[in-house]
C-alpha cells in the first residue's frame, strides 16, 4: 500500500513520466481510500490545466520584445541617475 | 563607485546587457507589455538607489534578477490583495524538513498526511472565465514564491514544455533530482494556493 508521500509523488510526475502498470494500480487503490490524496489529485489537475492554458496564451505573445524607444528611455533614465 | 575584482557592478551596461532578457522574463509572467516595462524600470531604479547596499558577493545579474523577481511578486501580491510574510519568501530547506511539514514523521502513520495539512478539494469552477483569470493570478503569485530553483524547474517543465533530458542538461541535475523538485514544488504550490484561494 502506497503512503501519501509516495502517492503525491506519483501524482506530481505522472503527466511527464509514464508510470509502470503496478504503480498505476497501487495509486488507484490509494486514491480510492484516501480523501487527502484525492483532493491533491484534483488540485494537481487544476494546476496543470491552468498552467497549460497559461503556456498556450503566452505562446501567442512570444514575439513580444522590448521596443527600441523604451530601451533608450531606460538608458537615459539610468544615466540620469548615475550622473547624480 | 567602488568595484570589486570578483563581482564588478557597472550600471552603464545594465540596459544593453540585461533589459531584453529581463523583459522576456517579466512579460512571460505578467503578460502585459506596459506592466513588464514598468517592472524593468522599477528594477533598475531600485537597484541604482540601493547600489551602496550591494555587497558584490554575487554577479550583478543575479542581484538584479532578485530585485526583478521581488517586483513581480509585489505585482501579483497587489493583484490578488494578498499579504506575503517574509518567511514564505523562497525558503530553501532540506528534504526531510520540507516533507515533514505535510506528512507524519514516524510511527504507524509515517508518511501519511498530517491532520493539519490534509488537502481539501478546491472550490473553483474552471468554466467561469472571470474566476479562472483570478485563479491564474493566484497561481502565478504562488509560483513566484517558490524557491528560485524550483520555480525554474517548474516553469521549464510545465510552462515551456521542455523534455526531461533537456531540463536536466540545462540545470545540470539528474532526473531523480528533477522529479523530487517537481514533487516539492507541487506540494508547496498547492498548499499556497489552497490557503490563499480559500481565504480570499
Amino acid at each position: 500500500m502506497l503512503t501519501c508521500k509516495q502517492a503525491t509523488f506519483f501524482i506530481s510526475i505522472r503527466n511527464f513520466q509514464k508510470l509502470k502498470l503496478v504503480k498505476r494500480l497501487q495509486l488507484q487503490l490509494h486514491l480510492m481510500a484516501c480523501t487527502g490524496c484525492r483532493a491533491f489529485n484534483q488540485q494537481n489537475r487544476i494546476i496543470d490545466k491552468t498552467l497549460l492554458e497559461f503556456h498556450q496564451n503566452t505562446q501567442l505573445q512570444s514575439e513580444e520584445e522590448l521596443s527600441p524607444e523604451k530601451k533608450s528611455y531606460l538608458k537615459s533614465t539610468v544615466n540620469q541617475h548615475t550622473k547624480k | 563607485m567602488t568595484y570589486n575584482q570578483k563581482y564588478p557592478c557597472n550600471p552603464d551596461i545594465w540596459v544593453d546587457q540585461y533589459s531584453e532578457e529581463f523583459f522576456r522574463f517579466a512579460m512571460y509572467r505578467v503578460k502585459n507589455r506596459e506592466v513588464a516595462e514598468d517592472l524593468i524600470q522599477e528594477t533598475f531604479l531600485s537597484a541604482l538607489n540601493s547600489l551602496d547596499n550591494f555587497r558584490h558577493d554575487c554577479p550583478e545579474k543575479s542581484w538584479l534578477y532578485n530585485i526583478l523577481r521581488n517586483k513581480i511578486i509585489d505585482h501579483f501580491r497587489k493583484k490578488t490583495n494578498q499579504e506575503i510574510k517574509r518567511s514564505s519568501m523562497n525558503p530553501e530547506i532540506d528534504d526531510d524538513t520540507f516533507y515533514y511539514q505535510f506528512f507524519k514523521k514516524e510511527g504507524k502513520g509515517a508518511d501519511r498526511w498530517n491532520e493539519n495539512a490534509i488537502p481539501k478539494n478546491m472550490d473553483i469552477s474552471p468554466d467561469q472565465l472571470m474566476e479562472r483569470d483570478e485563479f491564474m493570478q493566484f497561481l502565478l503569485l504562488c509560483l513566484s514564491l517558490l524557491p528560485e530553483m524550483w520555480e525554474k524547474v517548474f516553469t521549464l517543465k510545465n510552462i515551456e514544455d521542455l523534455s526531461t533530458p533537456e531540463i536536466c542538461k540545462e540545470l545540470n541535475i539528474s532526473s531523480s533530482n528533477l522529479w523530487t523538485m517537481i514533487h516539492r514544488a507541487k506540494l508547496q504550490l498547492r498548499n499556497c494556493l489552497e490557503k490563499r484561494w480559500q481565504n480570499k
